[in-house]
């Protein structure tokens, strides 16, 4: 009982009710030795700006997600959600039928 | 029941006048009202540059056109379309079900927004954007 891996706020880890301080990253006396340092995480563009709908009209939006040759980029790209990726899809294709985006490049 | 929403978008031929696209647009207008279609919106986008060649057109005319109604007012119209010439290309698609849970998630976001405005007891600090995202 002696060894309390806990660190300094042992015991009391409620998630306290409000005061949300995400307490990113100083979590001191933790056992991961050399960690390399946060690589910028990628969060999804549409969740960030609350986009739900995914219009197929809005090639301004829809565009960067099928650059040059037209192709649609995978979602490691840039960072879009699982859901998110799916409506990108969806839009890219059905603007593709109205040639609004092309099915193959230049 | 409340009616299907329809977005209807169409090329019309480039060679076309902007008052033949006019008389065009009134023309399938026309199909849509036969049909018991309500017209929500028209839009004119005017002549665009199409992403790839359709026949012998390299542009178009783009037209959205906004309707209400049901399964059989898009099977007629989609049929008279296609006969009709300077109609290059046209698209339906149905987004009164995504308007809806677009609608849905709005008020979800608002809710939440007002719930964490009592809890952080009136300060308009917006908490950390929920990360959904991986």
């Amino acid at each position: 009982m002696s060894s309390n891996p806990g660190g300094p706020r042992s015991g009391g880890s409620f998630s306290g009710g409000g005061r949300g301080k995400p307490a990113a990253g100083a979590r001191g006396g933790k056992e991961q030795g050399k960690r390399h340092f946060f690589r910028r995480r990628k969060v999804c563009k549409f969740c960030a700006e609350k986009i739900d709908y995914i219009d197929y009209k809005d090639i301004k939006t829809i565009g960067p997600f099928a650059p040059e040759r037209g192709k649609i980029l995978p979602r490691r790209m840039f960072g879009t959600c699982a859901e998110h990726q799916r409506k990108v899809t969806l839009a890219i294709k059905r603007a593709r039928s109205i040639a609004l985006l092309p099915f193959a490049g230049e | 029941m409340s009616e299907r929403v329809y977005e209807l978008l169409f090329i019309a031929d480039p060679n076309l006048g902007e008052p033949e696209v006019d008389t065009l647009t009134t023309l399938i207008q026309g199909y849509i009202e036969k049909e018991n279609g309500k017209i929500q919106k028209i839009e004119k986008w005017g002549k665009k540059r199409l992403a790839y060649p359709i026949g012998r057109h390299r542009d178009g005319s783009y037209v959205l056109i906004v309707a209400e109604g049901g399964n059989a007012l898009v099977k007629e119209v989609e049929r008279r379309m296609r006969v009709t010439d300077g109609v290059v290309k046209f698209i339906t698609v149905r987004v009164d079900e995504d308007l809806r849970k677009l609608e849905a998630s709005k008020a979800v976001r608002a809710a939440e927004e007002t719930k964490r405005r009592a809890r952080t007891g009136g300060t308009a600090a917006p908490a950390p954007p929920v990360e959904e995202g991986y």
